[in-house]
């Protein structure tokens, strides 16, 4: 390595260092606005006038948001969803991606499964013939139905698949050769060397679940049951007005004001921004592509 | 009688409901139970009611409409929930002192088939009626209805409102005269509970900085001209003082139909009735966003755009956003209904306990000299409807009954926990069925007033709301301004006295078709509604030019509206006119 | 021979067994509701017993006005987003890789990637406020710049490119990542034999780190197409408003808006069958692409 640089190299050092920060700073400045604006008052908030510093700083969002039994209650239920969704979504996730990363000569049927999960990306039968799946299999309204339809997830199938592909041929051979079973292979063997992929698609799944907010509008019947998003949905978007009686305008007066849904949001988005530093560094080695054939 | 835990209250309605039956058996007339304060009216529709009883044959029809059911029968809602609502500890959605007094009282034990946020509660409505999933009650909009009757999925409630429904009940779902019950009437028969409402809610009111007015030496808006003259000062004369530009007429949010801070009121004072169906010159049904008068508004909309004075970007912000400029004292005018000082109007107004901005409320000005007609509705926005799968259609007039039992008369001991919790008192929002009063608050406005500036309340004695709006006006003038909204309904010439006026000098305009949506509407008026709203918003922001307005017409009756207006008027003359 | 096949291979079906299971019931089930495309649906009379109507909602949908809008606003704002958000992230992660303190490079790419975790819900709350015309930030720069503030939301001409900016900017992190993952995966060997052979930094960026790209760049890419006609739900339903319907509605709303809030659920059956199917044309197409000229083989 050459450690003497050139006066070029420099510039383009010193351009780059700038471009990637001016970069990160425009992925913080939401992050920042959001959580100056939970931290100031009311009034302030409501002007407008907070940016990226609080204005009269408090902390009684936080204390309101807090003792909210609806936030508690549906911050519950997602970590509850983020926690059993993620299980059975990264139990599925290797048990289909390994046989689908079998060469046909391996697995004659290989490709009819393949595209038997990807049509599932594409074609779907629509909200409503779904709604009636979940209450016919009796999900409706429990952790499940937010859990089960979601329970397979293609994309991160076809990642691990060519992760799995990448892996050295070799090792394989020889365990079968050992007279190993396909199910000892898979999890001696290419589970304990795809740790880094795992990693980083156990962080996509649980961020998809974190996310996803539709599912739980629609298969839950209680606002107790009701996954953090599907609520804060209710808090952060406006209310339709055109159907308002005077009896509802009552009670907007009291409805959550600008600062306590930016605490609510601030406080939706920590698990993630605490799961992800522990993750981040499979990242990298995570999503490795093999099988490009030379 | 079946039931042996009864209370005053029930005994209450158990007498007036034996007279009544009574009345029906032996068909006497005119036996008014002073207790429930029925009106002579009350007793015809009564009347009639039970005379229906005798035609359907045998007297052991005769049914008590209080009758406990024992055992408890079980009936399913889907409801609304509210994150604002504070539960006593213990109680939930499906467990809460209101429910407990409708199976208590009633035998009514109300289970929740769902329960969620209204801002999703339409999708949800849908979601169940598409996967033919509907529970015994639920409320749904116009549209919904239809179509539920369509499907042939409802109960007929013709007979069971005749049998069940009290006389206090009759009268209550009556007193426009029996528009809002016809309009749940398909072919004659009763299909849903119309949610009543006053009409006269809907009418629109000027608000203006009172202060700006006389600080820049103007006279109070009388005609159409006094306001554009007002807004232009209250643009160009720096109102507040600051030395800059910073200004604006208006406050307006982006849906220019909305009713607060929208231009309802501006339209209306052009005799222009957008959405509305009015009649034209030959008596035929017209559609009024379709009229000249529209143009002319636009048009005079679009000027005060482009001198500046409404905010430039109004058409992309939400209530809350437009109330900034109220906020932070930058304009000067808006137009809304009576609520508006409800929401979203205090919490820019009243800061740190000072009314700290010196809004007052006008009727709408006129562009001519006729004056301007308030567009208003039918007064329902939602019908309440019944399964045809339910065992007990009945159970829904009974909890109807209830309600307006309960709601109508102030409250007792007994009663309180069908509205109250201990720590909340939004707790009646969980009540299965809520209907409101008709004409209550127009009415009263003529009284309230008069009581607030005399300070004394013994006009208003029996009328629970006309009360509180009293007792919140005097609180106000010593000292609490949490209560401004009220003071501004009920203060002379407050919001609520000019309703009345209206009222009395019929400046109402009611929109002409009360049916459910035709076909034609169902297929094709969200386009056109859609494409109303686009272009009629893109003229206001001169971002087409107002003479658009014309091919409008021409499209809007090319893609439907022949159609619909066809439809309507075959509805009004099967209407009789 | 067989048998012997058989007893390799049973183990394999076995392991697929309970994803199968789950989605034939949950994604191919739902898919027998595809024929409310045919049929004048009635709910209470459910699939079975509505009436049968043929391609009727089809032709109906094609004798919308507005279908050709959507379906251009769809194709052109998910291919801008394709384009945006595969050359954005190639760019960040050359630079990335250029970056040789692990403190920044680490730090940076734990910033770039934060946007990814919030739901478009959360962002479409916080995009309202941050380009109002008045008093968001955005436009405050843009004035103080001495710019006219623009009403990004509002604005037929801008709202597009609001959607494709703001999805590249949630997501550009996420397939930086990736390609930094591919970059890593470069054998070092090639770069010392490009230099020995007198290659600059430049040269050395064209000629061994961008062909190293190729494999994961054609795998995005290929992902993506299969999404042509997914324009991005979440995103544009908390962003739109009716001002913007001219240039933001795409066809999942449209399809909301028909199935949920105008209760025809046989023609939004029919324009998501129509989705799907044209998807399905796109990544057969791609696939076979891959396969033939690039020799990659996706799935």
């Amino acid at each position: 390595m050459d450690y003497r640089m050139s006066w070029s190299r420099k510039c383009f050092l010193a351009a780059n260092y700038t471009f990637l920060t001016v970069i990160s700073l425009l992925c913080l400045i939401p992050f920042i606005h959001i959580f100056a604006v939970s931290l100031s008052s009311a009034a302030a908030a409501s002007a407008g006038s907070v940016k990226l510093w609080p204005i009269d700083f408090t902390i009684a969002s936080y204390e309101n948001v807090l003792s909210k039994r609806e936030f508690l209650t549906s911050f519950g239920v997602s970590l509850k969803r983020v926690l059993l969704g993620t299980a059975v979504n990264m139990l599925l996730t290797v048990l289909v991606a390994y046989p689908l990363s079998k060469e046909v000569s391996h697995f004659r049927l290989r490709t009819v499964y393949v595209w038997f999960f990807v049509l599932t990306m594409l074609f779907s039968g629509g909200l409503i013939p779904l709604y009636m799946t979940v209450k016919m299999t009796g999900l409706m309204d429990s952790i499940w139905a937010l859990v089960i339809p979601a329970a397979v997830p293609v994309y991160n199938i076809v990642l691990l698949l060519n992760f799995f592909r990448g892996l050295p041929k070799e090792l394989e051979e020889s365990a079968t050769i050992d007279g190993a079973n396909p199910f000892i292979i898979m999890w001696k063997i290419f589970v304990p060397l795809s740790v880094p992929a795992l990693a980083t698609l156990t962080l996509f799944s649980m961020v998809m679940h974190w996310n996803s907010w539709f599912d739980g509008l629609i298969f839950m019947n209680q606002p107790e049951h009701y996954p953090l998003q599907s609520f804060l949905q209710t808090v952060v978007i406006q209310r339709d007005m055109r159907f308002l009686t005077p009896e509802d305008v009552e009670l907007l007066k009291l409805v959550s004001d600008r600062t306590s849904s930016a605490a609510q949001i601030f406080v939706a988005t920590m698990p993630i921004l605490l799961v992800y530093p522990f993750l981040q560094k499979y990242f990298v080695h995570g999503i490795v592509l093999g099988s490009v054939k030379e | 009688m079946t039931s042996k835990h009864l209370n005053r209250t029930a005994i209450a309605i158990v007498t007036c409901a034996l007279i009544l039956s009574a009345c029906g058996n032996s068909d006497t007339t005119n036996s008014t139970n002073s207790n429930n304060g029925a009106s002579s009216n009350a007793s015809e529709s009564a009347n009639s009611g039970a005379s229906a009883n005798n035609n359907d044959g045998a007297s052991s029809e005769t049914v008590d409409p209080a009758a406990k059911y024992d055992p408890p029968i079980e009936f399913t809602i889907v409801g609304e929930s509210d994150p604002n609502l504070k539960f006593d500890s213990g109680q939930t959605y499906e467990k809460n002192g209101v429910y407990d007094m409708y199976e208590k009282d009633l035998g009514i034990s109300i289970k929740n088939k769902w329960m969620v946020d209204s801002k999703q509660y339409p999708e949800k409505v849908k979601l169940s009626i598409a996967s033919d999933d509907i529970p015994d009650l639920m409320k749904v909009t116009v549209d919904d209805l239809q179509q539920l009757v369509e499907n042939d999925i409802l109960a007929d409630l013709t007979d069971v409102y005749e049998k069940y429904a009290t006389d206090e009940t009759k009268t209550f779902m009556t007193s426009d005269g029996g528009k809002q019950l016809d309009s749940a009437k398909f072919d004659g028969k009763l299909m849903a509970i119309p949610v009543t409402n006053s009409p006269y809610n809907d009418a629109q009111f000027l608000y203006v900085r009172k202060d700006w007015l006389q600080k820049l030496n103007l006279t109070e808006p009388k005609t159409m001209d006094d306001v554009l003259k007002i807004s232009e000062a209250f643009t160009k004369q720096d109102p507040d003082g600051n030395g800059k530009e910073d200004t604006v007429g208006f406050v307006a949010q982006k849906e220019i139909y909305n009713p607060a801070y929208g231009f309802a009121g501006f339209f209306n004072g052009f005799h222009a009735y957008p959405g509305a169906w009015v009649k034209d010159a030959s008596g035929k049904l017209a559609y009024g966003s379709i009229q000249p008068e529209m143009k002319t508004a636009l048009k005079a909309l679009q000027d005060l755009f482009k001198a500046g004075q409404l905010d430039k970007e109004f058409f992309t912000v939400d209530h809350m956003k437009a109330n900034e400029l109220v906020a932070n004292g930058q304009a000067g005018m808006a137009y809304g209904p009576f609520w508006l000082t409800s929401w979203p109007m205090p919490s820019a107004v009243v800061k740190d306990n000072k009314v700290t901005a010196d809004w007052e409320v006008y009727p709408i000005p006129s562009a001519d000299d006729s004056p301007a007609l308030n567009q208003v509705g039918l007064g329902v926005n939602a019908y309440y409807v019944v399964s045809k799968k339910s065992e007990h259609p009945e159970a829904a007039i009974k909890l109807l009954n209830r309600f307006i039992e309960v709601d109508s008369h102030p409250i007792t001991p007994e009663t309180k926990a069908y509205k109250f919790g201990s720590s909340d008192q939004e707790l009646w929002k969980l009540n299965p069925i809520v209907v409101m009063s008709q004409d209550l608050n127009a009415k009263t406005g003529g009284l309230l007033s008069k009581a607030v500036e005399a300070k004394d309340p013994s006009s208003l004695d029996g009328n629970v709301s006309g009360t509180a709006y009293y007792n919140d006006a005097i609180k106000f003038l010593d000292g609490d301004t949490s209560l401004w909204s009220s003071w501004m309904n009920a203060k002379p010439h407050g919001s609520l006295e000019i309703m009345n006026q209206y009222l009395t000098a019929s400046q109402f305009l009611t929109n002409a078709f009360t049916g459910a949506p035709t076909p034609a509407m169902v297929a094709k008026k969200s386009i056109l509604d859609q494409k109303e709203q686009e272009l009629f918003t893109k003229i206001v922001i001169n971002q087409a030019p107002v003479d658009e307005f014309d091919k409008f017409v021409e499209e809007w009756k090319s893609l439907g509206g022949e159609e619909i207006t066809t439809e309507v008027n075959d509805w009004s003359a099967k209407r009789g006119g | 021979m067989i048998l012997k096949r058989w007893a390799r291979e049973w183990y394999l079906h076995l392991m697929l067994l309970p994803a199968i299971i789950i989605v034939l019931i949950y994604s191919y089930g739902p898919m027998v509701g595809l024929v409310i495309a045919f049929e004048k649906y009635v709910p209470a009379k459910g699939m079975i017993h509505s009436k049968w109507i043929g391609l009727d909602n089809f032709k109906y949908v094609i004798s919308l006005p507005d279908t050709y809008r959507v379906l251009y606003n769809t194709v052109y704002i998910s291919f801008m987003k394709m384009v945006a958000g595969l050359i954005a992230p190639i760019i960040v992660a050359l630079l990335l890789n250029e970056i040789r303190a692990m403190v920044f490079k680490r730090l940076y790419q734990t910033f770039i990637y934060l946007p990814h975790f919030l739901s478009w819900i959360i962002l479409g709350g916080i995009m309202l406020d941050i380009l109002s015309p008045s008093s968001g930030l955005a436009n405050q720069l843009l004035q103080s710049l001495g710019f006219e503030p623009i009403f990004f939301l509002g604005d037929n001409r801008w709202f597009p490119y609001v959607l494709v900016g703001s999805d590249v900017w949630k997501e550009f992190g996420f397939s930086t990542i990736v390609y930094l993952a591919a970059l890593t995966g470069i054998n070092p060997s090639l770069y010392e034999a490009a230099e020995i052979d007198g290659a600059n930094r430049w040269q050395q960026t064209r000629h061994v780190t961008l062909p190293g790209m190729v494999p994961i760049m054609i795998l995005l890419a290929t992902l993506s197409l299969g999404q042509i006609l997914n324009a991005g739900f979440d995103q544009v339903f908390n962003l739109y408003n009716a001002q913007v319907y001219e240039s933001g509605d795409i066809i999942d709303t449209l399809v909301y808006r028909l199935g949920l809030q105008q209760a025809q659920y046989g023609v939004a059956t029919a324009v998501g069958l129509f989705k799907s199917v044209v998807s399905f044309v796109f990544i057969s197409l791609s696939y076979i692409f891959a396969y033939r000229f690039a020799n990659y083989r996706i799935f």
